[in-house]
């Protein structure tokens, strides 16, 4: 299996990279759209700003080819900013437009507590398979000042994992073969390792 | 709810774990890496990495190659840091293995570094810090000879300025193990809406016990951890013996 | 100092928290030992087992000491599971006569391949100390030998099964009986090294010895793999004790009767315990020196475990404790001589590392609680390591 990581100039590419290599693989960084072709699943990393992240993908031609990979089937994971990035619009130092396969808006945290850094519990939809596979309530790392939310009710439903920031925290999104997580499972221990190797496994249907 | 954040802050140099006491004075402490992955493996929440060759300028930068040994072994967030001045230089650490930088004196020449390179990797990426220097009952920043600058409302420039967090040490506390400053902690705390960290003076659990009562809730952690039989297992145990808020 | 009510476990043990009844978590968990399916469990051992019988030179490896829980498991093993092992042992320097014996009767019983490691005596003597003044435990070697050898030697000979014995659950709160454990870094970084690495301990070395030029050869037998390289072999380090429910009475009874294991009179606990820990000639110090740090001895472990499994009634246990934890034990002479300490930098360095609430007890009252009562193979301890 070829696994690649998209390095679009803005994340912690390492940390990444060493998180999948520690599970037994050797993965791809991938710099530019030519690379991502023999690649079955990709890792979109985050530690980033909105409007200069898409920016970047819209400069390299990168935006075009996440897309094209999403219509292969293939599998994604999205990081944080990674995450963030699949959602409609991106309000960031201006606004951005996403891939907008969720239909939502990220947004900025209130003005009391600015940024959520730190270890939450992520509570898992009961409803939704994965629940079967992992333990829940488990504690994952966030890092992030902004955060996705819904445009429709129903989204809201079936979002897999929520966690609370003084608002409700959309955590672990999977809607088709993309996968989102809004916490960094490469820093998150054990439980990450666990997860990230939940998605090394995972054929959407 | 977030859980409380318990820490380690280690410093390297050439290489070498080192505990410095007041900045000075440095003990080789050991191996970087494995010590990481000891704290890694006893579920740190955060770890805090200094290199002090470069913040000392003794270097011109950062010991890139030990962070990248570091992140093979490693999945706890580290917030690296020592002497990064740059974009270029951030850009390079958060290549090599690390999840959030810390600046510190290039602040002061530069003010608009933390959003240059927040531009690029966010805010919350950055930890603004500040060493705090308490002369009988007067507060001032180490880098700041004048002594003029009043740190609270330093405090409140660099959160305007766009750092995501601050790390506060108390220099002269740092190694006494005497306790550290918990009523110009909560003062700081109180003046910004971003996470505080706060180091310096606490040598044993009930110190510890007393900072979290306070309602702080993230520690830095030097001597505690590096020349005692405490490890984050049993700092957490005991934490969590006294129905504190603590990941195990 | 706070004390389970329901064992004697004080508030000082490493693992253990107690909950608003007063009630230690070791204690709790013991409930829902019996609610596990064994059932289920049994056949998760079969399906492993299908999995790596046959595929390598050998089925699996045993890490082996001669003590009850690696001589059960291994007979369990060999003969219940009809299993073709590779027996592994880290020789620490301090085996007893009686376990050697035990030793040479299960290996030829059980008719199975052995191969035994024994380091380099002076560098392990070095290694004590400095495990004791770091750390006020000297068995690091010992920890992390008997755990990363049998590991490094799975991966050189590709044989990636490998079972220990019992399950820690049984004693403490690392991780509870619903996890299947299975020795990985972070067990090892968690459970056994003290916090400390091979690498770690090199540098510790060097500081300590600058003439002496040590390298990373002479730590080698203490490199724990790193978890890329455990994922990449597929090793799998399982406890059978998290398969089948751990009865020590029990199994003691079958060694004794299948192996003609038997047991040895060990320092620090009543008689009726031979079978417990009886591999270590130096078993009394440790167990002396964690009654000065932590309050409490292996006797209040023992009577702990009868009493959680309702073997024992507390005030039994605490009348045994009394009787039989912090006396100082016979070994402790030749421990000194061993590191060439005087019984005073001992208890100097012992009490830098209490365990609070703990208070250092009086030195002179310790240094005269020494037991009549010393094991028939003290004689040859001096010969064996001096």
């Amino acid at each position: 299996m070829n696994i690649g990581i998209l390095d679009y100039n803005a994340c912690n590419i390492s940390s990444v990279y060493y998180s999948i290599y520690r599970l037994g693989y050797d993965p791809k960084i991938i710099k530019n759209s030519k690379e991502l072709k023999d690649i079955d699943k990709l890792i979109i990393p985050g530690v980033g700003a909105a409007k200069n992240c898409i920016d970047y993908l819209n400069q390299n031609g990168l935006f075009n080819e996440i897309q094209k990979f999403l219509a292969s089937q293939k599998p994604i994971l999205g990081i944080c900013m990674g995450f963030q990035i699949f959602a409609t619009n991106l309000h960031e130092h201006g606004l951005s437009q996403g891939l907008g396969l969720i239909d939502a808006e990220i947004i900025p945290f209130k003005k009391t507590n600015l940024f959520n850094i730190g270890w939450q519990n992520v509570e898992i939809n009961k409803k939704n398979k994965i629940f079967r596979y992992i333990e829940n309530n488990n504690s994952f790392y966030f890092c992030h000042s902004h955060y996705l939310k819904f445009n429709n009710k129903k989204d809201e439903e079936e979002c897999v994992g929520i966690s609370k920031f003084g608002t409700l925290v959309p955590s672990l999104v999977i809607k088709e073969n993309f996968m989102g997580m809004q916490f960094h499972p490469e820093k998150s221990q054990k439980n990450g390792s666990n997860l990230i190797k939940y998605f090394l496994n995972w054929s959407p249907k | 709810m977030s859980y409380l954040r318990i820490i380690p802050s280690l410093l390297i140099s050439n290489g070498k774990l080192v505990k410095g006491i007041n900045f000075k004075n440095f003990k080789n402490a050991g191996s970087p890496v494995t010590t990481v992955s000891a704290l890694d493996s006893q579920k740190a929440d955060e770890i805090f990495i200094v290199d002090t060759d470069c913040y000392n300028k003794k270097k011109l930068e950062p010991d890139y190659e030990l962070l990248k040994k570091i992140a093979e072994i490693n999945s706890t967030p580290i917030t690296f840091g020592g002497g990064i001045k740059n974009l270029i230089m951030a850009k390079k650490a958060f290549s090599s293995g690390a999840d959030k930088i810390f600046l510190n004196s290039i602040i002061f020449s530069d003010e608009e570094i933390i959003e240059t390179i927040a531009l690029q990797y966010g805010n919350q990426a950055v930890v603004a810090g500040m060493n705090i220097i308490n002369k009988n009952g007067k507060y001032f920043l180490m880098e700041d000879n004048s002594k003029a600058i009043n740190p609270i409302e330093y405090a409140k420039k660099l959160q305007k300025l766009g750092a995501g967090e601050l790390k506060i040490i108390f220099v002269n506390l740092e190694g006494t193990k005497k306790g550290i400053d918990i009523d110009y902690s909560k003062k700081i705390n109180e003046s910004v809406n971003i996470p505080c960290i706060f180091e310096g003076g606490i040598g044993n659990l009930d110190q510890l016990d007393l900072f979290f009562k306070s309602g702080l809730t993230s520690v830095g952690l030097g001597s505690l951890i590096t020349f005692s039989d405490n490890n984050i297992i049993k700092i957490k145990q005991h934490l969590l013996n006294k129905n504190f808020n603590v990941r195990i | 100092m706070k004390f389970c009510n329901k064992c004697v476990t004080p508030e000082t043990a490493e693992t253990n928290t107690f909950n608003n009844a007063g009630t230690c978590s070791v204690c709790k968990q013991i409930e829902v030992k019996s609610k596990i399916n064994w059932k289920d469990r049994a056949k998760d051992l079969d399906t492993l087992i299908d999995k790596y019988k046959g595929k390598s030179d050998y089925d699996c490896i045993v890490p082996f000491s001669g003590g009850k829980d690696s001589a059960f498991a291994l007979w369990y093993l060999v003969k219940k599971k009809k299993l073709r092992p590779l027996v592994v042992r880290f020789d620490h320097n301090f085996l007893r006569k009686t376990i050697m014996d035990n030793t040479e009767k299960t290996l030829n019983k059980l008719g199975v391949d052995f191969i035994n490691f024994k380091p380099n005596w002076e560098v392990v003597k070095k290694i004590m100390f400095e495990s004791l003044f770091r750390r006020g435990d000297f068995c690091w070697h010992c920890h992390v030998g008997i755990t990363a050898y049998p590991i490094n030697t799975a991966i050189k000979k590709k044989i990636p099964l490998l079972f220990y014995g019992e399950p820690s659950a049984e004693y403490g709160s690392f991780y509870s009986y619903d996890d299947i454990e299975e020795l990985d870094v972070e067990q090892f970084n968690r459970t056994v090294n003290l916090g400390i690495n091979a690498e770690d301990m090199l540098e510790m070395l060097k500081d300590r010895y600058p003439n002496e030029n040590f390298d990373s050869k002479v730590i080698e037998p203490y490199i724990f793999p790193t978890q890329r390289e455990i994922t990449k072999n597929g090793i799998k380090a399982v406890y059978l004790g998290n398969y089948i429910p751990w009865d020590v009475k029990k199994q003691v009874e079958i060694i004794k009767s299948e192996l003609d294991w038997k047991g040895d009179m060990v320092e620090g606990i009543p008689p009726e315990y031979d079978y417990e820990k009886i591999e270590c000639i130096m078993q009394g110090v440790r167990d002396y020196i964690k009654f000065i740090k932590r309050g409490y001895g292996r006797t209040s472990h023992l009577v702990s475990i009868d009493v959680r499994n309702n073997r024992m009634t507390r005030e039994k246990a605490e009348e045994l404790v009394k009787m039989y934890d912090g006396k100082r034990p016979k070994a402790l002479d030749t421990f000194l001589k061993v590191l060439k300490m005087d019984e005073d930098e001992f208890y100097e360095i012992v009490e830098k590392h209490i365990v609070s609430p703990q208070k250092m007890p009086d030195k002179n009252l310790l240094k005269k609680s020494g037991s009549n009562i010393i094991p028939t193979d003290a004689v040859d301890w001096d010969k064996k390591l001096i």
